[in-house]
């Protein structure tokens, strides 16, 4: 007898609870299995999908003799003329520079569409997001024809610039809406004791919205880090290669290299996984509560 | 300290005027109130003096200087919001040396400024709690310190008391008024609360619809009202205000008000004999009506439709066709609902209005 509001459990409340708890179940196992067998991959030995007769929850393969040989091959891995110290280096300052470009750049935009009045505002708030309502795809031949007019295909600018606008569209959103959540008053107050405009956005309103900034930060790291199809189109040379252009490699028409490209999908996941604990506390923390009223 | 200037200062929303040709003057150490309902115009002009909002016409001046151009951060003066406007992720201590860090004082100075204040407000064992961790009350003691701390020339107070209990309300009320004499700084408070106004004014202005209706000290703004507006507005309960003709009887003058007629004070008459025959407001402060349980010659007959016990006083509702009336009566007064008591609305305390252009005639 569970003593909750809802009262005593009936037939109809146990089979409600079940179905939800099933279908919640379900959902976890089709979202998480392919990463499981992709971890189990990248330890079994030989360069085939995992097999094996020990199968975790009954049907995830758990390697018989375990190896770190994977993760060994892809620290040695070469594609005439680059290496993957190359691809890593390129992935970083790349994925870097979008995430600082983007923030950079969207505080700015943000502050200015929740604090200033101007003609076009709504209008220019309308065309950030108009792109987002095609396919990504749509935009990378046009893109990639701007760029080779401008120089840029095969240089790093050619990947920070397109994922850096790319961001743009749901940033704005987040730090418009993050900056009309602190009130007003702050500002005043802060213009009053004696700041400059910067001196207030920057001393008060960024300390303030920190957990969305922290969003937006991550929505460009995951969106520059994790590319493919632009990285494709505009990085050329095998030097130049980021890391899921080196990843794709390994899958070649005649053999796919499935132990090594486990080993390397798990390597790139490293950095995602570290950058979501750091900003796990921002992102569940609310900063504001307590500024205003009594 | 300053005294501050504002002359013939309007301001305009979007077409519609929010502050109409506003001209007052602050003497310096003075505590003026701006007093008025909702959408008055009392916090634009605040908001004006403190550079936060820009007058469509008209000049402002702190001190000597016309501030009309200056920004906020450059007119040395501090503000306390009503929501207070604390920095959230600051401690007590950060919030009060903000103002002082930003304009570069020296570090011991600031030290030592921000000490001072926090022992003039009691808050010294707050200074290392941040906003969220402090009560209400406390919350407004921090900012009035974060206002204090650098000793602006002038103190602007949107409201600063409303968001606290009632009680705690009457106690910062006074500790307000003392804090403002002992520093001596000008002060422009803005607030709709009129027991707020009388008790801490030096002198109140009374706002309605972007004009000012009247200036003056507390008691005499409540004893001499300029218009109908101010006379409801201050004292509670609100002033009765009763419609009639003057009409004469002889030497003596009466207001007729449809189904009944009590005679105005003698006191008055030279002033509205030349109104005789006009229909004017008469208006009367509950205070000054006295109530009987017996029939009177000259008092109004009303029937009683509730009343208020104050503990001191209370206040006795009385209905005359479709006229209300309050009248204040002793404690012990009894006023059963339904029944009939007799009300003296003539007193040299009356006041009769245009009922046109609502401007105190008496």
């Amino acid at each position: 007898m569970k003593g909750s509001a809802g009262g005593r459990w009936t037939v109809g409340k146990v089979v409600q609870s079940a179905l939800k708890h099933a279908f919640l179940i379900i959902m976890a196992v089709i979202s998480i299995y392919p990463v499981l067998w992709v971890v189990s991959t990248a330890f079994t030995p030989g360069e085939t999908l995992a097999t094996g007769w020990h199968f975790l929850l009954g049907f995830v393969p758990i390697p018989d003799h375990p190896t770190l040989d994977h993760f060994a091959s892809v620290l040695n891995l070469q594609v005439t003329g680059g290496t993957f110290a190359d691809w890593l280096r390129n992935s970083l300052v790349i994925t870097v520079s979008t995430v600082l470009a983007s923030v950079a750049l969207t505080l700015p935009a943000g502050y200015a569409f929740s604090r200033r009045v101007f003609p076009g505002r709504g209008a220019l708030m309308f065309s950030f997001l108009l792109p987002t309502m095609f396919p990504g795809v749509v935009t990378i031949i046009p893109q990639f024809l701007i760029f080779a007019t401008l120089g840029l295909v095969n240089s790093y600018l050619g990947c920070i610039i397109p994922y850096t606008v790319g961001s743009f569209a749901l940033s704005i959103f987040i730090m418009k809406g993050a900056f009309d959540s602190v009130p007003r008053d702050l500002d005043e107050a802060a213009t009053i004791d004696g700041a400059s405009e910067f001196r207030a956005f920057w001393q008060i309103l960024i300390p303030l919205t920190l957990p969305s900034i922290a969003t937006v930060s991550l929505w460009a790291f995951m969106g520059s880090w994790l590319d493919f199809a632009l990285a494709h189109v505009m990085l050329q040379s095998n030097s130049l290669w980021t890391l899921p252009l080196a990843l794709y490699s390994l899958i070649t028409p005649t053999y796919t290299y499935y132990g090594t490209f486990s080993a390397m999908s798990l390597i790139m996941a490293v950095p995602v996984f570290i950058v979501f604990m750091i900003f796990q506390k921002y992102l569940v923390t609310g900063l504001t509560s307590g500024s205003v009223k009594g | 300290m300053a005294r501050v200037s504002i002359q013939n200062v309007t301001k305009v929303y979007k077409a519609s005027p929010a502050v109409k040709d506003l001209s007052l003057d602050i003497a310096d150490g003075e505590f003026l109130v701006l007093l008025g309902p909702s959408g008055c115009g009392k916090t634009t002009t605040l908001r004006m003096v403190a550079g936060l909002e820009r007058p469509t016409d008209g000049s402002i001046y702190i001190g000597e200087s016309l501030v009309n151009d200056v920004h906020p951060k450059d007119r040395d003066i501090a503000m306390v919001f009503q929501s207070y406007a604390l920095y959230p992720h600051m401690t007590v201590h950060d919030n009060l040396a903000f103002p002082l860090k930003m304009r570069k004082e020296p570090k011991e100075k600031i030290e030592e400024k921000v000490s001072k204040a926090a022992a003039t407000l009691e808050i010294t064992e707050l200074l290392q709690r941040r906003p969220r961790e402090l009560s209400g009350g406390q919350r407004q003691r921090v900012a009035l310190g974060r206002a204090i701390v650098r000793n602006p020339k002038v103190f602007l107070m949107d409201e600063p008391l409303s968001n606290l209990d009632a009680k705690l309300r009457v106690q910062t009320r006074v500790e307000l008024k003392n804090l403002q004499k002992r520093i001596g700084t000008t002060t422009i408070y803005v607030t709709h609360d009129q027991a707020e106004a009388m008790t801490l004014a030096d002198r109140v202005a009374i706002m309605k619809q972007g004009v000012i209706q009247q200036v003056g000290p507390p008691a005499q703004v409540y004893a001499h009202p300029s218009n109908k507006f101010v006379a409801g507005f201050v004292g509670s309960p609100a002033m009765n205000f009763l419609e009639g003709v003057i009409t004469s009887s002889g030497s003596e003058l009466s207001l007729n008000c449809g189904d009944f007629s009590f005679p105005l004070d003698q006191s008055q008459s030279s002033s509205l004999t030349r109104l005789l025959g006009k229909k004017v407001t008469y208006g009367i402060r509950a205070e000054d009506v006295s109530v009987t349980q017996q029939s009177t010659e000259n008092y109004v007959e009303v029937s009683v439709f509730g009343s208020e016990q104050m503990g001191s006083e209370q206040f006795v509702h009385g209905k005359r066709g479709k006229q209300d009336i309050v009248a204040r009566a002793s404690t012990n007064f009894r006023a059963d609902i339904g029944s009939s008591v007799w009300m003296n609305l003539t007193s040299p305390n009356g006041h009769v209005f245009d009922s046109a252009s609502e401007e105190a005639v008496v």
